[in-house]
């Protein structure tokens, strides 16, 4: 009872905070895109282990494509407020080619449901293809619109 | 782009030390001969030339990466889109056989010549941006199959831009000084201690791969200045490629099948993707090698 009290006094708090619908957080705002993109990447990661190591879990590439091509969907808004400063590696172009990084985003959307395609279909060959393309969209955005590596705020200074 | 990069700072510096270089360097550029030309004690027709295996040695070597604009479409080995470095912007030539603008009015011990020793038909020095630093290794039969090959490819006549270089680094009487600095060419040699595979790893990495080109740190006139494939740093003369061996490498906790994978389909065992010029690396490169020869990369590559 007093446990259900306190969650909800402390949920309501939450929700009060001063400024949280005027503008975000901008590290708020980081924090949920790079969970976002490591969610992607996570997908990725969990396919290239399924074909790596000829894992009997074929059927649930199709699963991971179907969601990545959802979390396609969320990229725009994670990105409509411009925020490139902090421990970031958005690079600033995202917000002066925008036009450029919603269609970049499409062609993700597309990739992505190719990809589900080719694994309902079930070759081995055109799933790795099907993966290939998929990988080279991500690229050719994290290209314009991500800091390099060796650039990265990662990168001990 | 590969982008090697150099801040404003290190403008000055590179100019002083290259007139510096230049200085010295006048004095032996006319006394050293023209270095290599080690084609004299091979003999090329001892291998019968095969072109299919040629267009195989062709990807082992990466060659269409800068040989061919592929940024803008450009026609297939007839010419490269700008390396740019801190010595200004390479444009790699048109090697189809085209007889005026490509290569086609070389003979096969130009060919040899120029892969291994660095130097042109007319007995120029080419500029070290093509990796003849790493060709030398090649083995012989490797390069007859190339040429070859590349002797079957559809000629185009495109003429070859200029490389745009900032004096002193345009002379190419000056690459002599450098090439006894830092060219020896020498034939690839197994080791008999290690594995049939990691020899043909050793050799594909060292070789052809020319992997330790851009994985490697220079110095302020572009020598290797540091252990080979253990990355470019953030040097002023990076090219931004990362360590691949020793203790930082980035590939340490990668498996073999990752790596493997890695250089099929460029996608990273975190589900991230290749960066920079290694997206071309692989797309026109590694990818289209055998199983058995990226698992002898990995192998090699995972022993460093």
């Amino acid at each position: 009872m007093l446990r259900r009290f306190l969650a909800a006094v402390t949920l309501s708090a939450l929700i009060a905070m001063p400024g949280s619908h005027a503008s975000a957080n901008s590290d708020s705002v980081i924090e949920y895109r790079q969970h976002l993109m490591r969610a992607i990447g996570g997908h990725m990661a969990a396919v290239a282990a399924i074909v790596k190591g000829r894992l009997p879990l074929t059927e649930h590439i199709a699963e991971h494509a179907e969601l990545i091509e959802n979390a396609a969907e969320l990229v725009p808004a994670a990105f409509e407020e411009q925020v490139s400063d902090g421990l970031t590696d958005a690079q600033p172009e995202i917000w002066s080619r925008i036009d450029d990084f919603v269609e970049l985003n499409a062609e993700m959307s597309k990739a992505s449901a190719a990809l589900a395609k080719a694994a309902e279909e079930g070759d081995m060959r055109d799933i790795a293809m099907a993966m290939q393309s998929l990988g080279k969209s991500c690229g050719s955005c994290h290209q314009p619109f991500r800091k390099p590596k060796e650039e990265s705020y990662k990168q001990p200074r | 782009m590969l982008a090697i990069r150099t801040s404003k700072m290190t403008k000055p510096i590179i100019w002083l030390f290259g007139i510096s270089v230049a200085a010295a360097a006048f004095g032996y550029a006319f006394i050293l001969p023209g270095l290599g030309q080690t084609a004299k004690n091979v003999d090329l027709g001892a291998y019968s030339a095969d072109a299919e295996r040629g267009e195989y040695v062709l990807r082992m070597g990466g060659c269409v990466v800068c040989h061919t604009d592929i940024d803008n479409g450009g026609v297939f080995l007839a010419g490269g889109a700008g390396l740019e470095t801190p010595f200004g912007t390479f444009y790699a030539p048109n090697i189809t056989p085209d007889t005026e603008h490509g290569i086609g009015a070389m003979s096969l011990e130009d060919f040899y010549v120029a892969m291994t020793a660095g130097v042109t038909p007319d007995g120029e020095h080419y500029f070290p941006s093509f990796p003849y630093t790493s060709y030398g290794r090649v083995k012989t039969e490797d390069i007859v199959d190339l040429k070859a090959y590349l002797d079957t490819v559809e000629p185009v006549a495109r003429p070859n831009r200029p490389h745009e270089l900032i004096w002193p680094f345009s002379n190419r009487q000056l690459v002599g000084v450098w090439k006894s600095l830092y060219h020896t060419p020498e034939p690839f040699v197994s080791n008999e201690v290690e594995s049939a595979i990691w020899n043909r790893g050793a050799y594909l990495v060292n070789g052809p791969g020319h992997c330790g080109e851009c994985h490697t740190a220079r110095n302020l006139i572009g020598g290797i200045s540091a252990n080979a494939l253990e990355g470019a740093g953030k040097s002023s003369f990076s090219s931004g490629a990362p360590p691949i061996a020793g203790s930082r490498s980035t590939i340490r906790d990668w498996s073999l099948n990752d790596l493997v994978f890695y250089l099929q389909l460029g996608l990273t065992p975190d589900g991230d993707v290749s960066g920079g010029k290694m997206i071309d690396v692989i797309e026109h490169g590694t990818s289209h090698l055998t199983g058995e020869d990226l698992e002898a990369i990995a192998t090699y590559l995972k022993s460093l």
